[in-house]
């Protein structure tokens, strides 16, 4: 490092060293050319403002949309779905994931259920969804749930299975000899970064399934993107996909902070 | 002399074999005897791949024989463990502390977490690294790794220390270093210690006796008691060619080298 990166490092703590800042501008400079370029063509007339709103209209909508209560209901409705559906869906994935990890006949047993459940996707759900919930924030947290559940189930399979032999042999040297004792020891613990990994691609799964959930009128961001888009003011559309682009960094940085304080044991 | 005191490991006959996919069997160690007496530190050599570690697995109970037996007169002292193992390589789990690391063994044995603490704090003195409790194990050098792995095996307080081979992967520095901090460790314990190594100057210059692992299947094809003095001079060649010139003969007569 350089001294002019370490004088530096204080005043911008996020940034390691230069190279980082270089890239921080650099990927602004795109956003920035990205938005003019797409205002332009809107306000040339190349594009219709009706069709591809300028990105001028948004903060407009944001107003209206705020003052009128409806963003933060939605996005109140939204979040509610997302943070039941990811707790459940993860939850049941990471437990039956170690679960198919740790017996072979438990792996066995559930192989042939995963090869045709699989591959159909949460959206294809939402049919059951409704006739199973109705329209509820039950069928929401359903779908969502299932667009979750296999990447956990995957990451945890694949975490326990991947668990270092000679650890569990340290257990068995040690005294820790019964099944319990390695599964909290070793297990777990050793198990932890890829179970981690898979909540954190699930965090982003997860704002995805929130919009096609609501997509069919449960109250949320999705319902009302729905609604906005009937009444053509494709600028509350766009404003509610920022807000959903926001969300998912929010989640996505705070989980980061806790995976980095809860693995700081990793280099 | 060690060999006065009683017997505390006797092997006789010990066959040790694995089943192979093809419905076969590899037969690992076979018509191996072995006695080991209270406060012996004997050295194992032999060629790599023989069976040494497997011997050593036995002995702390990872595998079971296949054929033989195995009187163990280790005496179960309350808030210890009869045996203890420190692998070749450190094995520390990354996901606890140096101090944890070291707790590890003795977790379960019904001591109260600060005796735990306590008794952790002493072996990591003992090994030289109290101010490293707090670290990770990523932040230690391959040697103080290895030191916390010894740490951990004589936190509980074995009747049989058990080394597989473990300063094999370190620089001739440090190795030196730890091989003196066994030798002191040994004698203020007195514990028992079976140490497997490839390393003949560093077998003379431990233990009491050095046996020779060879064959196809394994077994102990030469002894050979060091009663030099300690503290011994390092590579002392006169020590060291004796036994090289034994096993030697041992290894000619099984037809392999080392």
């Amino acid at each position: 490092m350089t001294d002019k990166a370490t004088a530096a490092a204080p005043a911008l703590p996020l940034l390691k060293d230069r190279t980082q800042l270089h890239r921080l501008i650099l990927s602004l400079v795109g956003l920035v050319v990205f938005v003019g370029l797409w205002e332009s063509l809107a306000q040339t007339g190349l594009m219709s403002r009706t069709l591809a709103p300028p990105p001028s209209m948004v903060p407009a909508a944001a107003l209206r949309e705020w003052a009128s209560g409806h963003w933060w209901k939605a996005v109140q409705g939204s979040f509610g779905h997302y943070a039941a559906g990811l707790l459940v869906g993860s939850g049941l994935g990471i437990a039956l994931g170690i679960s198919a990890g740790l017996s072979r006949t438990f792996e066995a047993l559930q192989l042939g259920i995963v090869r045709v459940l699989r591959p159909i996707p949460g959206i294809a759900w939402i049919p059951f969804a409704v006739i199973w919930f109705g329209i509820t924030e039950a069928a929401a947290t359903f779908i969502i749930a299932i667009g979750v559940f296999w990447i956990n189930y995957f990451a945890a399979f694949a975490a326990v299975r991947g668990v270092d032999p000679d650890l569990l042999e340290v257990a068995e040297a040690f005294g820790h000899r019964s099944r319990l004792a390695k599964l909290f020891k070793i297990v777990l613990p050793a198990a932890a970064p890829g179970i981690f990994n898979g909540i954190r691609i699930a965090l982003g799964q997860g704002w995805m399934a929130v919009v096609a959930a609501e997509l069919f009128g449960i109250p949320g961001i999705g319902a009302r993107m729905m609604e906005a888009s009937s009444l053509l003011a494709t600028s509350v559309v766009v404003l509610y996909m920022l807000t959903i682009a926001g969300l998912y960094s929010l989640t996505d940085i705070a989980f980061g902070r806790l995976t980095a304080l809860v693995l700081q044991w990793q280099r | 002399m060690a060999t006065l005191n009683p017997p505390i490991i006797e092997i006789s006959g010990l066959q040790l074999a694995y089943p192979q996919a093809d419905g076969g069997r590899t037969v690992v160690l076979e018509n191996l005897d072995l006695t080991l007496n209270r406060g012996d530190f004997v050295a194992i050599v032999g060629a790599s791949g023989v069976g040494k570690s497997t011997l050593l697995r036995v002995l702390a109970d990872l595998s079971k024989p296949s054929a033989g037996t195995v009187i163990s007169r280790l005496t179960p002292r309350p808030n210890s463990r009869p045996s203890a193992l420190v692998f070749q390589e450190a094995r520390l789990l990354p996901w606890r502390r140096i101090l944890g690391n070291v707790m590890f063994g003795l977790e379960g044995l019904g001591l109260s977490t600060a005796d735990q603490r306590r008794r952790a704090e002493a072996a990591l003195a003992l090994v030289g690294l109290s101010e490293f409790h707090a670290r990770w194990p990523y932040q230690l050098s391959g040697g103080q790794r290895q030191r916390v792995g010894l740490a951990r095996a004589l936190a509980v307080e074995p009747d049989l220390l058990l080394l597989d081979e473990p300063f094999g992967a370190l620089d001739a520095i440090t190795r030196a270093q730890l091989q003196d901090e066994v030798l002191r460790i040994w004698k203020a314990s007195g514990t028992t210690i079976l140490m497997v190594t490839h390393d003949i100057d560093e077998a003379v210059y431990l233990a009491d006796r050095v046996i020779l692992l060879g064959g196809k299947p394994a077994h102990i094809t030469a002894s050979h008691p060091i009663l030099d003095p300690r503290p011994r001079q390092r590579g002392v060649a006169l020590a060291i060619e004796r036994v090289r010139s034994d096993l030697g003969r041992a290894m000619s007569v099984e037809g392999e080298g080392i």
